[in-house]
């Protein structure tokens, strides 16, 4: 076998973050290769490397036996390298003719626009017509002309990033004959995913990667993808069945009942949800991203209305936050993007701890020392460094930025933490504090939900566990009936039951 | 507090400084006018009596009052570019007060005339704050409309139905009633400048000590992170546009019933876009757009008195006022470029809406 693209050695850190570590890749000319692995594995930042986008720590690239280092898309471009990510960098306000013309093909004038879109077609047909505005096409179209674009390029090797995310059942196999004529002419394709099924379908061969490692390369035939999800979520880590009989919980605190969520292209998002969550208990909820995690974080936040169904906090329906004052919010939410969602990124400490439903004042008017020595206490209280609530927590590390969401949202002293992702991109020992205070609330008596992509996360803390598989919910089990590998086949949809109900 | 804190500011200030009296030289220079005379005759203008003083915060009222607003409108990530609009508003509601109720007391007048001309820009404002928070049409955009709208109503009404029959044939109202018009304190404090100071301290209650003043510089500083902690976006946007309209209405309202006494169509002589040069030169903060207003009332009244004297060209105190703002930017990546980015930012969001 020869390779067309081999990377070696590949090592990339954003600040304390590893996305890539020591990862070496080899693609065959003529392959569809899968790359998989969950969100935050490190596959995209792989090929922005491979693609320029991204400037590796270390390591070497080599396309075709010659040595690269690109620097910036067009070093990929030149090298061969083309890459369509998932939503299209075509601009929406040109035409399809234009948007090639933006790539350097035609003197820009629109005769010789149209006419370099006419020699392109003949090698590979658009079926889209050169005038169309982009942004009156849907996304499957505008995915067909970036890939036409790159290959108009003359690209060896096209890296689909998660094309499928966007795209209707039917368009995706549109996708697949695309890829499969792609390679035929002896080209290859470099696809992302996390879905098990695309793998099976489309690639010859697949490389996982896990927090940032290549676990392996297999050749599709060779690997079920049972095994494939076991390898895409790991099971080395920590086996906590010798952890002791489950704690006897306390009443239930948060209550979902037949919840369902449509999505706005009317697709189902939850499918007839049930789920308590009691106190004195973590409950943890495993699932590959974009299986409904979102809705129903949304729904617990109180951000988002269930379509039909209920939610109920201590047996009252669960009030939405559409803006504070009205009571107190005894809910803790951890948001999954801290830097987004969770904080002010700019604004000081004491403001940002503030900041949410329970923010109010005496008179109308915020004492502005109290405030600050509050702040002050909340941050030595959880340990962040620096303690100074002048500073802003763009001035802080990932860890400690979580540790002043957490100081907001349990200086309230709710009696339910719902939290999403806790402890993603944290280094190891801002992941154990968080576990660790998670831990605690469940041992003070708090009812706590964390919905969880890493797996490990939702086995070490979880009391009950269950996973959510296209908007639908296996029921937690307790944790010392935990079966891994039964929740790895659970994730990717390979439980008998699942099958049944798919087929149904 | 030690004095490093300062020295960032302090390198801004000279920056903006010194930058602003190059271009201000070579402006002066340019119009073959010899630089020390002519500063000397700027100063005497804007500081050198009583009177000029006076006069000098008689300009800066109603530019500070309009600023503060943009102001508050930055710091919840929105550009208001309708001062202008909401002065015109809030000068045709004081004026239509002081002539419809001519009897009324001065204690009944001056607040009534002032809190229509106030409710008048408040409603300007509110007006583009209601169409970015329900129909998410950009504010940029319609507060410049809006602008139009408010000149032409007046330009109309000045011409037609309100002008003075007794006048000659000039486009302006009849001069309002010695009770809506403001008291100046011993005849160099205008009442206007100390609304204009209690304008100051409220909107600098408002963004540092008050929740609601969080909730705005919140959303301005992150609509994900707003959403998240359950702040309504729409709402803030309207009571934000609705805030910077009435300061604006103040404005207008202040300069009819403090100055002007009559309503034309040239009342305002660019306030509104002056007012965003200095808020943005103040940093969206109330101390700052204070300072800024107060220095930039000074440099035009000093710069008119200057064209009598020293034959100064008025248009110095444009070139000035501009040079300040681009040397303020560069000077401040941080600060005034932080505003700007990020309600750009908004305004880019909104467009890929």
């Amino acid at each position: 076998m020869t390779a067309l693209v081999k990377m070696s050695g590949i090592v990339k850190s954003f600040g304390e973050t590893i996305a890539n570590d020591d990862v070496s890749l080899e693609i065959a000319a003529g392959e569809v290769h899968a790359l998989l692995g969950e969100n935050g594995a490190g596959k995209t930042t792989l090929m922005n490397i491979l693609y320029g986008l991204t400037i590796p720590d270390e390591g070497t690239i080599e396309v075709g036996g010659v040595a690269v280092a690109p620097r910036n898309p067009a070093d990929a471009i030149d090298a061969g390298v083309g890459m369509v990510h998932q939503h299209p960098l075509v601009v929406g306000a040109l035409t399809v003719a234009e948007n090639f013309s933006l790539g350097g093909l035609g003197d820009g004038s629109p005769a010789s626009m149209l006419e370099a879109v006419a020699d392109v077609v003949q090698t590979i047909p658009l079926e889209v017509d050169p005038r169309a505005r982009i942004d009156s096409l849907p996304m499957s179209l505008r995915q067909r002309v970036e890939i036409v674009r790159c290959l108009a390029h003359g690209v060896r090797v096209l890296v689909l990033d998660e094309p499928t995310a966007v795209l209707t059942p039917n368009e995706v196999q549109q996708l697949f004959g695309e890829m499969e004529r792609v390679v035929e002419q002896g080209r290859s394709v470099i696809f992302i995913t996390h879905k098990l099924a695309e793998v099976q379908t489309i690639a010859q061969r697949v490389t996982v990667l896990r927090h940032g490692r290549n676990v392996g390369s297999f050749a599709v035939g060779d690997i079920t993808s049972a095994e494939l999800a076991e390898q895409m979520v790991g099971r080395e880590l920590s086996d906590r069945s010798a952890k002791g009989a489950p704690r006897a919980a306390g009443a239930a605190r948060l209550e979902l009942r037949g919840v369902c969520a449509v999505g706005d292209d009317g697709e189902c998002l939850l499918d007839n949800l049930d789920l308590e969550v009691c106190a004195g208990e973590i409950v943890a909820i495993a699932g590959v991203e974009g299986n409904g995690q979102r809705p129903l974080a949304d729904i617990c936040f109180g951000l988002r209305v269930p379509d039909s169904g209920e939610v109920l906090h201590d047996d009252e329906r669960l009030p939405q936050l559409r803006d504070w004052g009205h009571s107190k919010v005894a809910i803790a939410r951890i948001p999954e993007d801290r830097r987004h969602e969770g904080l002010l990124i700019d604004s000081p400490l004491w403001e940002n701890l503030r900041y949410g439903p329970n923010l109010s004042a005496k008179r109308g008017l915020i004492n502005r020392r109290h405030e600050v020595a509050r702040a002050r206490s909340l941050l030595e209280e959880f340990g962040v460094v620096p303690p100074d609530p002048m500073v802003a927590p763009s001035a802080l590390s990932g860890g400690n930025q979580q540790k002043v969401v957490l100081a907001r949202e349990l200086s309230s002293d709710p009696d339910l933490v719902v939290a999403v992702n806790p402890t993603r991109g944290l280094d190891i020992g801002a992941q154990r504090d968080v576990r660790d205070r998670l831990a605690a609330l469940r041992d003070a008596g708090r009812a706590v939900l964390v919905i969880s992509t890493d797996l490990d996360e939702v086995i070490e803390i979880g009391d009950r566990v269950g996973v959510l598989y296209r908007g639908r919910l296996e029921t937690p089990i307790a944790q010392n009936a935990v079966d891994r590998a039964r929740i790895g086949k659970a994730m990717a949809g390979l439980l008998d039951d699942q099958q049944d109900r798919a087929e149904a | 507090m030690t004095i490093e804190r300062f020295i960032p500011a302090l390198t801004r200030g000279a920056v903006a400084l010194i930058g602003t009296l190059a271009v201000g030289l070579v402006a002066v220079l340019a119009a073959g006018l010899d630089p020390v005379t002519t500063l000397q005759a700027i100063i005497d203008g804007a500081l050198g009596s009583p009177y000029a003083i006076r006069q000098s915060l008689t300009e800066a009222v109603p530019v500070t009052l309009t600023a503060l607003g943009v102001a508050v409108a930055f710091r919840a990530g929105l550009f208001n570019l309708g001062g202008d609009g909401q002065i015109y508003i809030g000068a045709l509601g004081a004026v239509g007060i002081s002539l419809l109720f001519p009897d009324l007391t001065p204690a009944l007048l001056i607040p009534f005339a002032l809190g229509v001309g106030m409710l008048g820009g408040l409603i300007w404002g509110g007006i583009a704050g209601v169409l970015r928070a329900k129909l998410r049409l950009s504010e940029i955009i319609t507060t410049i409309m809006l602008n139009f709208i408010a000149f032409w109503i007046v330009s109309y009404l000045v011409h037609g139905p309100l002008k003075d029959p007794g006048g000659s044939g000039y486009p302006l109202t009849r001069e309002i009633p010695e009770a809506a018009q403001l008291p100046v304190f011993g005849d160099l404090i205008p009442s206007g400048a100390v609304l204009m100071l209690v304008a100051a301290f409220c909107v600098w209650l408002l963004l540092e000590r008050t929740p609601t003043g969080i909730k705005i510089k919140g959303t301005g500083s992150s609509a994900s992170a707003s959403h998240f902690a359950g702040v309504s976006m729409s709402r803030v946007t309207i009571l934000v546009m609705a805030i910077a309209g009435a300061l604006a209405g103040l404005g207008g309202a202040v300069s009819l019933q403090g100055d002007q006494y009559k309503l034309g169509d040239f009342f305002s002589p660019g306030w509104g876009f002056d007012a965003v040069a200095v808020a943005l030169i103040g940093r969206g903060t109330a101390a700052g757009t204070l300072i800024t207003g107060i220095a930039v009332g000074a440099l035009r009244s000093g710069i008119q008195s200057a064209q009598g004297t020293a034959e100064v060209p008025s248009s110095i105190a444009q070139i000035l006022l501009a040079a300040a703002v681009l040397f303020v930017i560069v000077g401040n990546a941080e600060g005034a470029g932080q505003l700007v980015r990020r309600s750009w930012a908004r305004t880019r969001e909104l467009a890929s809406e």
